[in-house]
């Protein structure tokens, strides 16, 4: 195997999961409450420099995760209860008006407290280490860190899913929120629940990309809005399908940095998105009723 | 989600559900068109005479934005559609407009109808995919074309035009119309002749066939409305407006640079039709005012303040994102308690203010 493919290897899988991150809160939000969420950049970045200042002030990773997940799951909750939770019955257009409205204020509101500069963390992980698989596959541990905890983290909120009650509550509110109602699911608890596993996921997603690199916090909540094509992908709402579309589009992406040029990665991830609405709207794993709503 | 507007798609205790405001009635007393017109030409003709550059200048601003926000109701508003590239259309119309405005058979109006005529054409081409199946997918094309659009400017300025392309100022024969005074006579004849056109639309039978679709799609298709024709209508023409805007803007800012139609621009349009009030065609006209007087305000307060030295400081340095801020405050807080947004804010306090003086009067 090549250097050029180990690298578009690792390079894509670790990209991918930052989308996978993104995109399965957008999932479980958009199920439980039918929301189209543009806000789940801005939970990034609070996510990032939350967990940059943490790391600058000698917390470790273990503190830094801890405390970014507990103050982005209370943020998307808060969310949930303070606004869309009055917003039932509104349009769908209009839910996705108010995230807009809301990525934009978490955004500003970050940015007055932070300031615009670029977000910097002390490291967390040898850089000098590898460890080799195959040929040139060779993975740093902080690539380790980002798949295991992706997979930690999908291993979980598919178990959650499928194997407990507060997951049997959320799968019922997607299937039938009304329904769900009549039989006595609490429906508002159910979707504080989603809201808060939305935002905990956007905001690790913010901490395995500020790991990799020493982003602004510009382009961080540009990411958020980039996760789109890797979203459809998978289907809008499939949480295994925002696994593989995020790794899908991750490779694409870091196939196209290495052959084409960087310049052209948006471009083609969204050309991507045009195709699969004009091809299988619902996306790979979708299903198709997701188109009609 | 909901098959007819205001109809609560689950129902949950605690959570009373607001009447949809576009649904409300729009129907007043003294006639609409007639107030909104003399109050417009009152404006145009005062801010024409009385106003300074820089007033004219912000004015033709808020005039170009109106065109922009007034076609974006149009999908909000009317087709319950949403767009998420405004700017991007806009873009197409400024693109087109640079290169034409060199060229010496396209005299003025010309570049501006090539402009409607070729945003238009970006509106079928990206509509088509995008409205075949529900309004979140029309979201989500029109998500790609900001991204295309800001992508093509960039590679068709590359690395010869950094800065963009300059747009030559209208002319007839000797006579200039690139003025503060012209531009503003021309952004705002041809907003006001979009607002009647508009309105005329809106209550002939397009109004009402949109009107129904929006309330209740299934109903509308089994009374024979085609669904998707309709939709691609009016985001077909809404984008034909927005290219003019987007040429006009071209010609205010005379240059073109593919960083001036971002994202951000776009998402802070579709913000503003929501603030000033969807459902009317006066509120998207104040979601146009505040988009342009919101940073000057922000200004002017630092220019206030310049005595306290850092809080002025902080003012100035922040104000694009205080503005994002207040933005995103503003639109939480219409869509939670006042729908019809500034207008309805505007509308509210009005009756109030009759109903105290009819009091009054009685007494």
């Amino acid at each position: 195997m090549n250097t050029d493919l180990a690298n578009i290897i690792v390079s894509g899988l670790t990209t991918g999961c930052i989308y996978a991150l993104i995109g399965v809160g957008f999932v479980v939000v958009f199920r439980a409450t039918g929301v189209v969420s543009f806000a789940q950049g801005a939970f990034m970045v609070l996510g990032a420099l939350l967990f940059g200042t943490i790391s600058r002030h000698g917390g470790g990773l273990a503190v830094g995760l801890v405390v970014v997940c507990a103050v982005l799951a209370v943020l998307g909750a808060l969310v949930y209860r303070l606004v869309f939770a009055r917003l039932v019955g509104a349009e769908a257009f209009v839910l996705s008006v108010a995230t807009v409205g809301l990525g934009t204020l978490v955004a500003a509101v970050v940015l007055l407290i932070w300031g615009p500069t670029t977000i910097v963390v002390a490291p967390q992980f040898s850089a000098d280490t590898r460890y080799h698989l195959t040929g040139a596959l060779a993975l740093t541990p902080r690539d380790v860190f980002t798949l295991v905890l992706t997979i930690v983290i999908f291993a979980l909120i598919m178990l959650g899913l499928h194997r407990t009650p507060i997951g049997l509550r959320m799968r019922a509110v997607a299937g039938n929120a009304r329904l769900a109602a009549h039989v006595g699911v609490d429906v508002v608890r159910t979707s504080t629940a989603a809201w808060a596993i939305g935002g905990l996921t956007a905001g690790l997603a913010g901490v395995v990309y500020l790991l990799g690199t020493q982003p602004d916090p510009g382009s961080v909540y540009s990411l958020g809005l980039a996760a789109f094509p890797a979203i459809l992908l998978g289907g809008l709402d499939s949480v295994a399908g925002s696994l593989v579309g995020g790794v899908l589009i991750g490779l694409l992406q870091s196939a196209i940095g290495v052959y084409i040029g960087g310049e052209w990665q948006d471009v083609v991830s969204y050309g991507v998105l045009l195709a699969v609405l004009l091809l299988r709207p619902q996306g790979i794993f979708g299903s198709p009723e997701v188109a009609r709503l | 989600m909901t098959g007819s507007r205001g109809e609560p798609s689950v129902v949950l205790a605690g959570h009373e559900q607001r009447p949809s405001p576009v649904a409300r009635s729009r129907r007043s007393r003294l006639p609409p068109t007639l107030a909104g017109t003399v109050v417009f030409v009152v404006a145009a003709v005062a801010i024409f005479f009385g106003g300074s550059d820089n007033v004219l200048y912000q004015s033709v601003l808020i005039a170009i934005y109106a065109i922009v926000t007034v076609s974006q109701e149009w999908l909000f508003g009317r087709a319950g559609l949403i767009s998420l590239g405004p700017a991007a259309i806009m873009a197409v119309g400024a693109f087109t407009t640079a290169q034409l405005s060199t060229q010496g058979w396209a005299v003025f109006p010309v570049p501006i109808l090539v402009s409607f005529v070729f945003g238009g054409i970006v509106g079928l081409l990206i509509g088509i995919p995008g409205l075949r199946f529900s309004g979140l997918y029309l979201m989500l094309t029109t998500l790609a074309l900001q991204f295309i659009v800001t992508f093509a400017g960039q590679k068709y300025q590359g690395l010869d035009h950094l800065a963009g392309f300059t747009v030559n100022p209208p002319q007839w024969g000797s006579l200039e119309l690139g003025t503060p005074q012209a531009l503003f006579v021309i952004s705002t004849v041809i907003l006001g002749l979009i607002l009647l056109a508009l309105h005329a639309i809106y209550r002939a039978v397009p109004g009402r066939v949109w009107n129904a679709m929006r309330q209740d799609e299934a109903a509308a298709s089994v009374l024979g409305v085609n669904l998707v024709r309709w939709k691609l209508t009016a985001f077909v023409g809404s984008s034909a407006l927005t290219a003019v805007g987007g040429s006009l803007y071209a010609y205010q800012a005379a240059q073109v640079t593919y960083s001036s139609y971002s994202l951000d621009l776009s998402l802070a349009l579709v913000v503003m039709v929501f603030i000033g009030g969807v459902g009317t065609l006066t509120g998207p006209i104040l979601g146009a005012v505040v988009i342009v007087l919101l940073p000057v305000g922000v200004q002017q307060l630092a220019g206030t303040l310049s005595g306290t030295g850092d809080v002025a400081a902080w003012l100035t340095l922040h104000q694009a994102i205080i503005a994002n801020a207040v933005y995103g405050l503003v639109l939480l807080l219409v869509l939670l308690f006042e729908r019809d947004g500034i207008f309805g804010l505007l509308r509210s306090l009005g009756r109030l203010a009759v109903s105290l003086g009819r009091t009054a009067v009685r007494r």
